[in-house]
């Protein structure tokens, strides 16, 4: 569908469409009474005024022309600078998500409003604040209903967070591949037994895992009967509070990780470290991007830095967990506008889903207006092997100006990394470095900012 | 009390499989998920009523226990 965004198939009472740098989302039929029955409640506008709810507002249908001549309604939203994906984000941030789903369902429900499905997609995040997105999953309640979304917010937001609170393991290669979410029954095999005997536990977990296993021999009447079923509304509020009182005590089970002590460990004294702060300052309030990319963000130092410096919004991509967690708390804490993301730089977010269009990967999400690259280059170019030049080549493709740290064989961070093994990069030399970034760009500042010979250059392509 | 009776009476009220035109919508909630609510929604009403009735019952013994009000006291009387 032209304009269509790939990932708006689902639900007919509505879909989103990507048109001349303008996001619009349309009413369908199936959807009108709903909408205009949310709308005469002027709940949204409430929960859009407090930042729950993502800004929508009535344009004309003649706006879609030709694309969408099935809407009874068109609405627009203000472009999201980036779109996360649920397997990117921090255990904070899918807990700040599940959290916000759960509150806006029971606020919702007090106006005489439900909603239509629970998933972990229709939250986006603006700095670490969850934002819903989607305005048609709200609609009217009908007497008795159930939640239906209790099993896709199961998969997508409990069961991912329970999987990391108890076992330690991060829930984020688990998600990335399955993006239904995770089922019940994977869910009970991979935790201790002493956490599957809460009655909580057992009634989320363990009684859906076990029925999902005879699903296949009940009948059809059954499934007749359950379509059915009333659940009364003092209940449906009850179920959702409980399970916001249990998502609310969730922790990440962690051990203390390599590198969320990294800036009381590293090689730079706090004269060389104060440079490199001002190093970044002065980029970023010369070159003042909207949106920048913290490669490598560790818990967030110079992305505050750049903030302060002027910068719009700063989204950064880290592996280690324990500084992800620790960014993402200091975004909240801080009222940074700072969003922390899960991303392996060796293995970034494909292009996945349905058609392989439907989430789309990290590079085809990258239109930031710069990039830091702040001691990561030793990581990619000595201990994953990647070609010098491919590194800077990738790290330039990603916005038009930005700053990379090269740091020196002769820095014990990276002399660490050659301890045990030969080393076979004759190639990674700062004059390599120079050379290959000034092919693909301008150098705009070179500075060298300690005394092992590490050297900042910020750079702006032609 | 009259919040704790009112959830018994129609949390209890979910264990019957009630006939209505199924709410649009176009997500399968998946049966498992139905019969899970189904049983939390018994357990609410099964609670509900518990309460109710340990009520009662301490209320009962509560008032054998204490004397009536403005009765004299043991103190005052000697």
């Amino acid at each position: 569908m032209p304009g269509r965004v790939a990932s708006s198939f689902r639900d007919p009472s509505g879909h989103v469409y990507d048109i001349g740098g303008r996001v619009f989302r349309t009413v369908r039929a199936p959807g009108r009474d709903d909408f205009e029955f949310v709308r005469s409640t002027g709940f949204l506008e409430g929960k859009v005024r407090s930042g729950q709810v993502l800004e929508a507002h009535l344009v004309p249908n003649e706006l879609l022309g030709d694309v969408a001549p099935d809407a009874c309604y068109v609405l627009e939203h203000p472009r999201l600078e980036f779109v996360s994906h649920p397997y990117e984000w921090s255990f904070w941030g899918l807990r700040a998500a599940a959290l916000l789903t759960l509150e806006l369902h029971r606020d919702a429900l007090r106006h005489g409003i439900s909603m239509s499905d629970a998933s972990a997609y229709n939250v986006q995040f603006d700095g670490p604040n969850p934002v819903l997105i989607d305005y048609l999953s709200f609609r009217r309640y009908q007497d008795g209903e159930l939640w239906a979304g209790h099993r896709q917010f199961c998969e997508q937001l409990l069961y991912p967070l329970l999987l990391t609170a108890y076992t330690g393991v991060p829930f984020n290669a688990m998600l990335r591949s399955h993006l239904s979410g995770i089922g019940a029954s994977d869910l009970l095999a991979l935790l201790p037994v002493l956490h599957r005997l809460s009655p909580r536990f057992l009634l989320h977990v363990g009684l859906p895992a076990r029925l999902s296993r005879t699903r296949s021999r009940s009948t059809a009447t059954t499934a007749e009967q359950l379509s059915h079923t009333k659940l009364p509304k003092t209940a449906l509020l009850r179920i959702l509070e409980a399970m916001h009182s249990w998502v609310g005590a969730l922790r990440p089970h962690r051990r203390r990780t390599a590198w969320q002590t990294y800036a009381d460990l590293n090689s730079y004294s706090e004269g060389e470290r104060g440079e490199k702060a001002r190093f970044v300052a002065e980029f970023v309030a010369a070159s003042r991007p909207r949106t920048l990319w913290d490669l490598g963000c560790n818990t967030g130092d110079y992305s505050k830095v750049a903030l302060e410096a002027g910068a719009g919004r700063v989204i950064g991509f880290e592996t280690d967990q324990g500084a992800l967690d620790a960014a993402f708390l200091r975004a909240e804490r801080e009222k940074l506008r700072f969003l922390p993301l899960y991303q392996e730089l060796l293995n970034p977010s494909p292009d996945q889903g349905w058609r392989q269009e439907e989430r789309k990967g990290l590079q085809s999400r990258a239109q930031a207006d710069a990039v830091l690259m702040l001691a990561l280059i030793h990581h990619l170019a000595i201990a994953n092997n990647v070609p010098l030049a491919e590194v800077v080549d990738w790290a330039t493709s990603l916005a038009p100006a930005g700053v990379i740290e090269f740091v020196p064989k002769e820095d014990p961070m990276a002399a660490a990394l050659l301890a045990l093994r030969p080393d076979i990069f004759p190639d990674y030399t700062r004059e390599a470095f120079l050379a290959a970034l000034g092919e693909r760009a301008d150098l705009t500042s070179v500075r060298e900012i300690t005394g092992t010979g590490r050297l900042l250059v910020a750079y702006r392509r032609p | 009390m009259g919040r704790w009776v009112f959830a018994a009476l129609v949390c209890a009220a979910a264990l019957v499989f009630v006939p209505t035109p199924a709410a649009a919508q176009y997500l399968d909630p998946g049966a498992s998920s139905v019969i899970v609510q189904i049983i939390i929604a018994g357990l609410i009403g099964v609670a509900a009523v518990l309460r109710l009735y340990w009520g009662r019952l301490k209320a009962f013994f509560a008032s054998r226990r204490k004397p009536p009000a403005g009765a004299p006291s043991d103190q005052q009387d000697r």
